[in-house]
């Protein structure tokens, strides 16, 4: 099944989901409700779109969500102690997802670490460095700019929305057609034929980790000006959320096969259900199960091979 | 036809254990040679001090009359040197064009977006030449193992090489199979490209090869042209 069928088949899956919430709440299709929909899974969204790069090179970064809080309270102590510019806020959040990043990204490339592990560990010391700066709370009062990156709106549309789309393009476009994301793609699917073909596979793994804490860093930077804190438990558990959302877009966990729109339509199959699932009032631990099945049903829907059934039937 | 390799008193050793003993031969531009022997006869060993893969004890390896020195793929590879390995070494995920031209991607002028239409071009104008009809934009993992087998062929051919050493092409294939890649061989010799194919498959190499050289316990045997020498000679030679 090409990539192109599953993306028909994951909105599908989309729509009917869309059906169900719709006829069990009547908030479901409000435009306010579908707004929010979309600014919720932004923060998921950004992430996945990190996570199906990596997945896609047969990676794994189990580091975002520590990065997400870790950047964001870096900033915020910086330009606290240092009375820093408000764009200085968003300048040293997005270069500690950078240097976060490339550093998980040397020693899986130069230290030959596995990715599990090297994330894994920089999960628990990125979550343990933000709540150290942080003293273990949140910090309240961002300046006015921050806040409007998390909460603003241009021509009625949210920022953190606009953002998000920006994020696509650009990350559809890195991965169809430049190098770098024909290169991650080759890795993912054989490294050794990479490396025989002269690319620098090294080099490749610490730029895709290091692009993966940017992305994360930019959705600890949203995150912050949605909710008007720096907070360093921020992102717990958000990780595996993307990742769900990367596989459920059809990013191969065993690499060389990853997709920008899938990893955005998983994340919103993601943030749909737990919508829907909040509108119904359903409590917090039957959303859990419902997450876990679903991520079952719409991997099976996906990889299904519906033309080969339907030449056969 | 002038010598395009010359091999001079090749020697490896690998802890002691001679892996090649003093083996020469020359090889003329645009013929087929077929190497057989069996397992531990040094046919890798050789390949692998030809291709600089691995750097000989002692001896010489000439190519286009210039001795190679340096001794790695790379400096091979610029020399005119390509080695098919028998996995192939493609990313079965992605298109044939996109394995074609594997670290070599050309670049919209002065871009860094990817020509996709000019590498569509270049990669139909190479599968054409081999008398290929893979579409560039398939899948490789969709492909026969004979296709796939041209798509390892002419990514090697974008190099532009004057020497391509095949290791097994036809092991895995299915007889159908065998003979696409066996008309391969023929249409790389037509474009004047010489071959080096290690083969276990004595009568695929009666097919295409002009010469057979026979090793065993690191050395040459024999080194015979296909009409002097019998399948049933051959066939008793690497059972004795």
């Amino acid at each position: 099944m090409t990539l192109k069928t599953s993306t028909i088949l994951l909105i599908i899956f989309l729509a009917i989901l869309c059906a169900i919430f719709s006829t069990l709440s009547p908030y479901f299709l409000n435009v306010a409700n579908l707004l929010n929909i979309l600014v919720a899974t932004v923060t998921i969204g950004i992430l996945a779109i990190g996570a199906s790069f990596v997945i896609g090179s047969a990676g794994l970064d189990l580091s975002v969500g520590s990065i997400m809080a870790l950047s964001a309270t870096t900033a915020m102590a910086i330009a606290t102690s240092m009375n820093a510019p408000w764009f200085m806020i968003i300048v040293v959040c997005l270069a500690t997802g950078l240097l976060v990043g490339a550093i998980n990204g040397g020693l899986i490339g130069f230290r030959h670490i596995p990715a599990f592990i090297v994330t894994l560990a920089m999960l628990s010391i990125a979550r343990g460095l933000a709540l150290l700066i942080s003293n273990g709370r949140p910090t309240y009062g961002l300046p006015e700019n921050i806040i409007f990156i998390g909460q603003g709106s241009i021509f009625g549309v949210p920022v953190p929305v606009l953002i998000f789309l920006i994020v696509c393009l650009f990350a559809y476009f890195l991965l169809s057609h430049t190098r770098f994301g024909w290169h991650t793609l080759a890795i993912g699917d054989n490294e050794e034929a990479s490396k025989n073909a002269g690319i620098k596979v090294n080099w490749h793994k610490v730029k895709l980790y290091a692009f993966s804490g940017f992305l994360a860093a930019l959705a600890g930077l949203i995150f912050m000006g949605r909710v008007n804190a720096s907070d360093p438990t921020a992102g717990t558990m958000y990780e595996l959320t993307a990742i769900t959302a990367a596989i459920i877009g059809g990013t191969s966990l065993f690499g060389g096969k990853a997709s920008v729109v899938g990893a955005v339509l998983g994340a919103l199959i993601m943030g749909v259900l737990q919508n829907g699932l909040n509108l119904m009032s359903v409590p917090a631990y039957y959303q859990q199960l419902a997450v876990g099945g679903v991520l079952i049903l719409a991997v099976s829907f996906n990889s299904f091979d519906f033309k080969t059934w339907w030449h056969k039937s | 036809m002038t010598e395009l390799l010359e091999i001079q008193n090749l020697q490896k050793n690998y802890r002691g254990i001679h892996a090649i003993k003093d083996i020469s031969f020359k090889m003329k531009e645009a013929s087929v040679v077929g190497i057989v022997g069996g397992n531990g006869a040094g046919k890798s060993t050789l390949m692998k001090c030809i291709t600089g893969a691995e750097r000989q004890d002692n001896g010489i390896v000439i190519f286009e009359g210039k001795e190679l020195t340096v001794g790695n793929p790379t400096h091979s590879r610029q020399s005119g040197i390509e080695m098919i390995y028998q996995d192939l070494n493609l990313c079965a995920q992605q298109t044939v064009l996109a394995n074609i031209f594997l670290g070599r991607e050309t670049q919209k002028s002065g871009l860094p977006i990817l020509d996709y239409e000019s590498m569509k071009n270049k990669a139909s104008e190479i599968l054409k030449a081999l008398n290929s009809d893979i579409n560039p934009t398939a899948i490789v993992e969709k492909l026969s193992g004979g296709q796939q087998q041209a798509v390892a062929i002419a990514r090697a051919m974008t190099f532009n090489p004057k020497l391509i050493i095949m290791d097994e092409p036809t092991a895995a294939l299915g007889v159908k199979e065998v003979k696409k890649v066996l008309s391969l061989v023929e249409n790389l010799k037509k474009q004047r490209v010489a071959v080096i194919i290690i083969s276990h498959r004595l009568v695929d190499l009666f097919e295409t090869a002009d010469r057979i050289i026979f090793m065993k316990h690191g050395k040459i045997e024999k080194d015979k042209s296909v009409s002097d020498i019998s399948l049933k000679q051959l066939t008793e030679l690497l059972v004795s």
